[in-house]
């Protein structure tokens, strides 16, 4: 018995002072450290991006998404595709904290915080996406119900609705959830500021918290509550978004499996892009003791299921396409793999489902710099994924005489990258104004750990 | 005027001890101070709050208003054709109020979260006392109203540090 618990793995590495030592650790980036050279060419550099991507978007709504790659075919492109793939990413944060917080898993207390954080940019850079596809994008409160001299009322059987309600709440509902996590932190840096107005604006975010026995026990069975509301809804929205497809009638899209498949392939992809933050964190904060190679070991693991799903998941596409029987259906797989788009096809395959066998390797999986590049591959494999859905299925749908390749324009791209630099921007600002890991959690582990 | 009295403890266990003692001797603290959750809790003569029921209510609530209005808008105040189904398609509204139910259950537990916890309110007597700074960050801290009891709480509890707050 004690042999196991002496064995037990520890989540925080080294030989940390105590509890303050952990407190002036996560504050240090924000309260006293200078920002280093290494933060000011990132923010440089995504702010630059950001920029852009105001600039494209006041083009697009000076000159209508005539500008975008978009044809009379293909009318879904780019922005549609970076919706997908942007939501997927949102959906991993809130998931993977409420899923780990329900299975009581000692690991997530140095990845909720800033998962959660990504998840919320990342949402809002995926919501932008369906404005700027609106072609009229000031008629957007016609999803919203709102008493109106017309009387007019919302398509309710229409999937672009419930994509607005899901978008929303969650948007919502994460926020809230983040919040509520991030108060006795608050209360933290209220207390550490040393200038009279920081601590008050930090104080006036913290609500009083004083971390009474009555605030902990009414605080962490709430937490649990919306951590199990957490997860139907993540697992509704994305069920949602592949609604958009799935409820249609197009080869390739009307498909049973497509709600988990997409629940799945958001897990994939947000849990990647968790790496690949969480090693710039580690990097760039001096973060090593919180995020160890453990971390990077058990996110390996995930990853690699997931991957195995994917590929089951493909495979399952491709055989009910020939099982089917259906001659649109078989043509539209045959046109994956042999059709102008084919190559990124492979692509595809290779980076979500080949490459990620490597994680079987335990030294591969405890490797940051191999565990972090097949993260970026995953995540261009997602994109490649989201963008050939579309693609594939409307350039090759029923009538042949309507076959029609999608060419992106410069301004997709813009729009695209510019996306990446806001979400980049918007998480430089964060690590500099709140703490990227939740000081209160890594407390109790810590202590639980120690065995104090 | 109202004196208190804040025993600062380094760790847990000191914390554990010196409330199993103040509870053995009937000198109850008025609350624990910590800088993450314990497990510990000064036994009190109270129910838990229903946070748990206010989510449950408001969730209903939500779900309920949900379909209502989609009900109302698509059967009575703008029916339309749309494919041939009819106007109460009732599978189609299902995914309204399945978010509301959760975004309804979720503020309203937000509120009630700020409400049972004491929140939302930025001043508080103690707050003049460092040890209760201390207790958000690294000290674990047993607040007494009781302040003419502080020679037994320095000779039995034996805090490291110990402070008086007039409030």
């Amino acid at each position: 018995m004690t042999a196991s618990v002496e064995g037990r793995r520890r989540w925080i590495a080294g030989n940390l002072g105590g509890l303050e030592e952990i407190n002036a650790r996560i504050c240090a980036p924000i309260l006293d450290a200078r920002p280093g050279w290494r933060w000011w060419v990132a923010f440089l550099f995504s702010g630059g991006m950001a920029l852009m991507m105001v600039v494209v978007a006041a083009w697009l709504f000076i000159h209508g998404i005539g500008i975008f790659g978009n044809n009379t075919v293909v009318v879904w492109g780019f922005p549609i595709a970076n919706y997908v793939w942007w939501l997927g990413i949102g959906h991993a944060g809130t998931l993977i904290s409420a899923l780990l917080l329900l299975t009581r898993q000692k690991w997530r207390a140095s990845l909720n915080r800033f998962a959660e954080t990504m998840a919320l940019f990342a949402a809002s850079m995926a919501g932008l996406f369906p404005i700027f596809h609106l072609g009229r994008p000031y008629y957007l409160y016609w999803v919203i119900p709102y008493p109106n001299v017309q009387t007019l009322w919302p398509q309710w059987r229409s999937p672009l609705v419930w994509d607005f309600w899901a978008v929303g709440t969650y948007l919502l509902f994460s926020l809230l959830f983040w919040y509520v996590g991030l108060v006795p932190d608050l209360a933290m840096l209220r207390e550490r500021a040393k200038s009279h107005f920081v601590r008050r604006l930090y104080g006036a975010f913290a609500l009083g918290w004083r971390g009474s026995d009555r605030q902990w026990e009414v605080h962490e069975r709430f937490y649990r509550y919306m951590a199990a509301l957490a997860i139907p809804l993540v697992v509704s929205v994305h069920s949602i978004v592949s609604l958009d497809f799935a409820a249609s009638l197009e080869p390739g899209w009307a498909d049973t499996i497509y709600p988990p498949y997409f629940v799945i392939g958001a897990l994939y992809s947000g849990f990647a892009m968790v790496v690949v933050l969480a090693a710039a964190l580690r990097w760039g904060c001096s973060f090593e003791p919180f995020i160890t190679h453990d971390h990077f070991d058990v996110i390996a693991k995930v990853l690699l299921t997931a991957s195995v799903i994917m590929g089951v998941s493909y495979a399952t596409e491709w055989f009910w396409s020939w099982y089917g029987g259906e001659r649109v259906e078989r043509n539209l797989v045959a046109f994956l793999f042999v059709g102008p788009y084919a190559p990124l096809y492979y692509c595809q395959l290779l980076f979500n489902v080949l490459i990620p066998q490597a994680l079987w390797w335990p030294a591969v999986r405890r490797n940051i710099a191999w565990v972090v590049v097949i993260s970026i591959l995953i995540n261009v494999g997602m994109w490649l994924e989201r963008i050939l859905i579309i693609w594939s299925t409307l350039s090759h749908d029923y009538l042949p005489s309507a076959w029609r390749l999608f060419l992106p324009s410069v301004w997709d791209w813009l729009m695209m990258f510019g996306s990446l630099g806001t979400f980049m921007f918007l998480f430089m600002l964060f690590v500099r104004v709140l703490p990227a890991m939740p000081a209160h959690e890594l407390r109790k582990l810590w202590v639980e750990e120690q065995g104090a | 005027m109202k004196r208190y009295l804040l025993a600062e403890f380094p760790d847990v266990r000191a914390l554990s001890t010196a409330l199993r003692r103040a509870v053995e001797e009937k000198h109850l603290p008025d609350e624990i101070l910590s800088p993450h959750p314990t497990n510990l809790e000064v036994p009190r003569d109270e129910h838990r709050k229903p946070i748990g029921w206010v989510m449950f209510v408001a969730g209903a609530i939500g779900a309920a208003l949900g379909y209502l209005m989609q009900w109302y808008s698509a059967v009575y105040a703008y029916p339309f054709l749309s494919g041939g189904r009819p106007p109460h398609s009732w599978q189609a509204f299902m995914f309204v109020p399945y978010e509301l139910t959760i975004l309804m259950a979720g503020v309203c537990g937000v509120l009630g979260w700020i409400v049972f916890a004491h929140l939302a309110r930025p001043y508080h007597p103690l707050f003049v006392s460092d040890a209760s700074g201390h207790a958000v960050q690294h000290r674990y801290v047993l607040v007494f109203s009781h302040a003419e009891k502080r020679d037994w709480i320095e000779q039995s509890l034996a805090p490291i540090e110990i402070h008086e707050v007039e409030a």
